[in-house]
């Protein structure tokens, strides 16, 4: 049986070669189905983007 | 947990947010972000109320719906007018106040701001919480707004709204975290929070995109 982080793997929403911590995995297994069809349906990218935010100074703001 | 949700799935909003905000003609698009930003706002109230009513409705068999309106009805009066300052700082800018006001509202506004109701009415009102940790999670910095200022050169009163925001978002970032942590969420509730929150990244996603020509 396929866990969360295989699932959205799977979808493309996480790239195969990218690595996680410890606490997003947790956060990740202990999302809801509803929840990862969410960010499957969204086409929601927890890849690269990702990596980038972590490593970027720049601010960002919405409102 | 929602918080963790959010930051887990923010890459992509902060890649679109980046794009727009690093662009080389920003002070042709600022405005426009301004205009963008305003059909959001002025639904803030109306959303907040309509979240109050339905909680109201809800809250003497619900605790969660009990805590939401005890949060809803403090801070209400805390975004009172917030539109009316973006639209002070859009006609700062040099735009007319009543084309403004007569322009169609942008789609992508109207998606993030109707899908909310959606999930406000017909789930539950604990939705405008997780809509309210996205939209207030990131406040700016008043030195990077400066900056912007500086290389749009555009004047400063342009920015109000945006100051004063980052000014009172941390707090009210914080003051939202603790109101979460204190509602005795079920999985269900927590389950439709990352829902909203996700939904929410991505409409924020799509309105900045197009505001930088381009779409994913």
């Amino acid at each position: 049986m396929s866990n969360n982080l295989d699932k959205l793997k799977a979808a493309g929403v996480v790239p195969d070669n990218h690595t996680l911590t410890d606490a997003d995995t947790s956060t990740i297994e202990n999302l809801s189905d509803q929840e990862v069809q969410s960010l499957i349906t969204l086409k929601q990218k927890l890849g690269d983007e990702f990596v980038q935010r972590n490593s970027r100074d720049t601010p960002n703001c919405f409102l | 947990m929602l918080r963790r949700k959010i930051r887990l799935a923010d890459g992509g909003m902060f890649d679109a947010l980046n794009r727009f905000w690093s662009q080389p003609d920003l002070t042709s698009r600022y405005p426009e972000l301004l205009f963008h930003i305003y059909c959001v706002v002025r639904a803030s109230v109306p959303l907040m109320e309509t979240a109050l009513g339905r909680a109201e409705e809800l809250a003497a068999s619900d605790p969660v719906a009990a805590g939401v309106a005890r949060y809803l009805a403090h801070h209400i009066p805390e975004e009172l007018h917030h539109d009316e300052w973006l639209l002070d700082d859009i006609v700062a800018l040099g735009a007319p106040r009543e084309a403004v006001l007569r322009r169609v509202p942008s789609p992508a506004a109207a998606a993030m701001a109707g899908s909310l109701y959606y999930w406000v009415i017909h789930a539950h009102p604990l939705a405008f919480m997780a809509y309210a940790a996205v939209i207030e999670g990131y406040p700016p910095s008043e030195s990077y707004l400066e900056e912007v200022r500086r290389r749009t050169g555009l004047p400063a009163e342009g920015f109000r709204t945006y100051v004063k925001h980052a000014r009172l978002d941390p707090h009210h970032a914080r003051e939202m975290d603790e109101a979460i942590d204190r509602l005795p969420l079920t999985p269900e509730h927590n389950s439709l929070m990352g829902v909203v929150a996700f939904q929410t990244m991505h409409h924020l996603t799509a309105l900045f995109e197009a505001l930088t020509g381009t779409r994913v």
